[in-house]
């Protein structure tokens, strides 16, 4: 484990500012690591390593001229397929773009390039993104958890959260609606942070005014996070949620003291379905660490219809992202997809016009928890992961599932909210599997919250029952698990 | 014209903090001019003298003792009756709250309040806000200071109205479809429609939205930045809400008309537009036009705009006025009560193309901005129509397919969300005042925006048929 792939994004870029460590050297680590591992595990489904190596080759000649390096200068980096990525395969997780080639990258991905980051290939996602328990697709199959390969590693950012898990790259891209920063973070034992809507903005989301379908960092710490927060953050005019980042340098996070902090600690936001076991390791966990805060109170935001109002507003973008295909390529779509659609082509005005004003008064309610308290800690998944094949969750403990989304509220209900959340791990579940924790922010509070997050895995660290779980890749690459993918 | 209610709020403020007006002066100034006008106009419809004079006594001590003096301190205020106050009844222009007397003010009344500003009473508006024409079954119509027989346009009205007519230096007012910009030109006054966010609101009922924008009103584009530097901040009971620096509105930057390209178009390119108001426009642009560095016509991409404003403020009519519509139709006037109707036939499909297609709009629109720094168009689209008349059903001959229509000028740039500033430009071909939308190259350039505006409002004066007109209070 001490492979330059296998260190932080952060130590990396200091090692390389530094000159100790050059971007061919991590680029051809990072290229070792998923050759012997990803047949395992199916994360990364397309490279460029020929154009990394270029790049990769520049940087180091570079870097040898001694000039100022940009912030993520020789770090090698994931892209979700979802993102356009110019020049490289880009499919959505769908056949109807098997061969699709973008010409150009969109904004995401050219910011991280500008800031020195190094494409090295895409990482799996259900086909649009759609369904976040398992990552799957027709075009790539299965992606499997790195922790054990038979079960799900979460989703829609599935491949990112595993590629990390296992060192295959410091930093992968992600997006989530309903959750998919938070979940494949938490069951592949990484980071993420989903950002206040607005302050990382996209040229691409079809609806511009929105809290879904918010991008975000994903990597192995919450420094790491932020060191590529801060640059994908800051207005630009293509997205109409964007807004002026005040100036200053975000690379660093402010040192948060722990015991200053009124924490809120809800074990399923009073409405969201959460296993009983999954309670239990949360209530332990919090046990072990809750007196290291100024106060820690239990305390459930009132967000009961927050479930109706997402999978009405759902049913509206899936109608403006999917209808054509519905009605042109219907063969072609899984059936998450087909089933979001036909529900969204049902819905009235009057459930539309219901679930935006419902929307708002549940912003509005949740913003008031931080008159009282810093911030909200709740457990990061409602469940351990599932089965590699088991597509959707249909029930939790004894309660049968509505749709596709309901196992999701306890993620997707704080979508709508819009806040910072910042999903970290803290150690293993009942089943051997990465367990985490999602902390949620102030608006505009990103910075803060990671912060926050930063001083917990410091803090965790020393504590082998909190300590960020590591896969055995021994496992991974025996052969064992060879054809995750088919 | 020289009495201390026609001063700019500027002045009235520096004076006041120079001990040379005294706020009780200004306040009996601004009473006794609405006395004298508002039975001709009906503007101000509900008013709250006894507790404003008391506020002016208590502002006038502060002064005496050398306290610290907010940035309104003294300045008597408007507020438009769909703004929430405190013991001062608000009637929203509809019979269902003839007798609503609040228990608090809303956010932006409140900090208006806690920066010195004292309210004199409530302006008109139509029913909920709802049209262009400032009538509502509670007050009846507000007439226009030109000619009290027509319109002065809403739905923030009666602010315009009680502005040009010297009642109040500052106003409230809130935008739609065109609520700030229309009646600030027909009434040849000044508003600023800000980027939705930069003024907070608590009330608005749906949350991520372009439409629904609280914003200042004056007599020019420097009173109006004064009064949006307290309206504005970031408060997370706004989702659109985010960080900003108030400051830079209380004192506008110069601007150097020479360096700035000008795009101007008299229709958007596609909505409706009177032929004589798209001429006299384009003669007025023209007359200025050597100021910029370069001053062109150029029309954005506007198509499908109309629909796309009519579909989603549908959705917005059935999320606030779907239950009144079903518990009170009878108190309900045709404006509301119709467009609850068509946002409730609206199907699925619909309202999805609509959102796809306002994000769409916004981006195509940003991209006309590339290599242009500001956009200058009509601010009415017609001249002022009769009072009684709800809206204007007809356009160069073509029958309108809805109320809002003929407010597609400013509806348009309501969808996108850009800051647009709205100064007088003289009067139209029958002695009403029109306006001069200043549209900004992107959201959140409000500071530059306004800074702008107030460059062009100063070069506007200064020809003989641009300067803003000023009613014949004595007629």
């Amino acid at each position: 484990m001490n492979k330059p792939c296998d260190l932080s994004a952060f130590e990396a870029r200091r090692l390389i500012g530094s000159r100790q460590l050059s971007p061919i050297e991590l680029l051809d680590s990072c290229i070792e690591r998923i050759e012997s591992v990803n047949p395992s595990v199916n994360a990364v489904v397309a490279t460029c390593y020929e154009r990394a190596r270029e790049e990769a080759q520049v940087q180091t000649d570079h870097l040898m001229k001694g000039r100022e390096l940009a912030p993520l200068f020789g770090l090698p980096l994931g892209v979700k397929d979802l993102e356009d990525t110019e020049g490289l395969v880009t499919t959505y997780g769908s056949p109807l773009y098997r061969d699709h080639v973008p010409d150009e990258d969109e904004l995401l991905v050219a910011r991280l390039r500008k800031a020195g980051a190094i494409v090295v290939g895409k990482t799996a996602t259900p086909e649009f993104g759609a369904g976040g328990n398992t990552t799957v697709n027709p075009v790539h199959g299965y992606t499997g958890n790195a922790f054990d390969p038979s079960r799900a590693c979460g989703g829609s950012s599935g491949g990112s959260g595993v590629a990390l898990a296992c060192g295959m790259l410091p930093l992968c891209t992600g997006s989530d609606s309903g959750g998919s920063l938070r979940k494949p973070a938490t069951f592949s034992g990484v980071s993420a942070i989903r950002p206040t809507t607005g302050l990382v903005p996209s040229d691409t989301r079809r609806v511009g005014l929105t809290n879904f379908g918010v991008q975000g960092p994903m990597a192995r710490t919450a420094r790491d996070c932020a060191l590529m927060l801060s640059v994908m953050a800051g207005n630009h005019s293509q997205d109409p949620m964007a807004f002026n980042v005040p100036g200053g340098d975000y690379r660093e996070l402010p040192v948060i003291d722990l015991s200053g902090l009124r924490i809120a600690v809800s074990v399923d936001l009073g409405f969201a379905p959460v296993a009983s076991a999954i309670r239990a390791t949360f209530l332990e966990r919090l046990g072990k660490f809750r007196g290291i805060f100024r106060c820690c109170e239990f305390h459930d935001p009132e967000l009961d219809t927050a479930l109706d109002v997402f999978w009405i507003l759902r049913g509206v973008n899936f109608l403006i992202g999917h209808l054509d295909h519905y009605r042109h390529h219907r063969d072609q779509l899984g059936s998450n997809i087909v089933v979001n659609v036909e529900s969204g082509l049902k819905l009235t005005a009057e459930e539309i016009g219901w679930a935006h004003a419902e929307h708002t008064r549940l912003y509005r309610q949740f913003q008031t928890l931080f008159e009282d308290y810093d911030l909200l800690i709740t457990p990061g998944q409602p469940i351990t992961p599932t089965p590699v094949d088991q597509r959707n969750v249909t029930m939790i403990d004894d309660l049968p599932m509505d749709n596709y989304m309901h196992a999701s509220a306890l993620t997707s209900s704080l979508t709508l909210a819009g806040n910072p959340c910042v999903a970290i791990p803290c150690g293993f579940d009942h089943t051997g599997m990465p367990f985490g924790l999602q902390l949620v922010g102030p608006m505009h509070g990103d910075w803060f919250t990671l912060g926050v997050a930063a001083a917990l895995e410091q803090l965790f660290s020393s504590d082998l029952d909190l300590a960020r779980p590591v896969p055995d890749l021994s496992r991974l690459t025996d052969g064992t698990h060879q054809g995750a993918g088919s | 014209m020289t009495d201390a209610c026609d001063l700019t709020a500027l002045q009235a403020r520096r004076m006041i903090g120079d001990k040379v007006l005294s706020p009780v002066e200004l306040v009996d100034s601004c009473i006794a001019r609405i006395e004298q006008v508002d039975p001709a106009l009906n503007a101000m419809v509900t008013t709250c003298y006894d507790r404003a004079r008391d506020e002016a006594r208590t502002a006038e001590k502060a002064v005496m003792q050398g306290d610290h003096l907010g940035r309104l301190h003294g300045l008597p205020l408007g507020v438009k009756d769909l703004n929430v106050t405190e013991g001062v009844r608000t009637t929203f222009g509809s019979e269902l709250h003839v007798d609503f007397v609040p228990a608090q003010d809303e956010r932006i009344i409140a900090d208006l309040r806690r920066a010195g500003a004292i309210v004199l009473g409530k302006t008109n508006t139509p029913e909920f806000g709802a049209g262009a024409n400032t009538t509502n079954r509670v007050y009846g119509p507000t007439g226009n200071p030109f000619d009290p027989a027509r319109i002065c346009g809403g739905s923030s009205g009666g602010s315009a109205v009680a502005l040009a007519c010297g009642m109040v230096p500052i106003a409230t007012g809130s935008d739609t479809g065109g609520s700030l910009r229309t009646p600030a030109s027909f009434c040849g006054v000044a508003a600023h429609r800000g980027t939705p966010g930069l003024v907070p609101s608590d009330r608005r009922v749906i949350g991520l939205t372009t439409y629904n924008v609280q914003g200042p009103m004056a007599r020019n584009v420097p009173d109006a930045a004064l009064m949006l530097s307290v309206m504005a901040s970031n408060l997370s009971c706004d989702p659109l809400a985010g960080p900003v620096e108030s400051g830079a509105f209380a004192r506008l930057s110069d601007v150097d008309l020479s360096q700035l390209r000008v795009a101007w178009s008299p229709d958007l390119g596609s909505v409706p537009v009177d032929n004589t108001i798209a001429r006299l426009f384009g003669e007025r642009v023209g007359s200025v036009a050597s100021a910029f560095r370069s001053c062109e016509r150029c029309d954005p991409d506007m198509t499908n705009a109309l629909e796309t404003f009519w579909i989603i403020r549908g959705v917005h009519f059935v999320a606030a006025q779907l239950e009144n519509y079903r518990n009170f139709p009878d108190k309900l006037g045709p404006n509301v009560a119709g467009n609850v109707v068509s946002g409730l036939e609206m199907t699925a499909e619909e309202i999805a193309w609509a959102t796809a297609e306002q994000t769409r709009l916004y981006r195509g629109f940003q991209t006309f901005f590339e290599g242009i720094d500001l956009l200058l168009c009509p601010g009415n689209a017609v001249p002022p129509f009769p009072v009684e008349q709800l809206y204007c059903d007809e356009i160069n001959g073509k029958k309108t397919q809805n109320y809002v229509e003929w407010l597609g000028i400013a509806s348009a740039i309501t969808l996108t969300g850009h800051p647009v500033t709205l100064v007088p430009i003289g009067l139209d071909h029958t002695g009403t005042p029109m306006g001069m939308q200043v549209v900004g190259p992107r959201r959140h350039s409000d500071a530059f925006t306004l800074a702008a505006a107030a460059s062009i409002e100063k070069l506007l004066q200064q020809g003989e048929t641009t300067r803003r007109p000023i009613p014949d209070i004595t007629a």
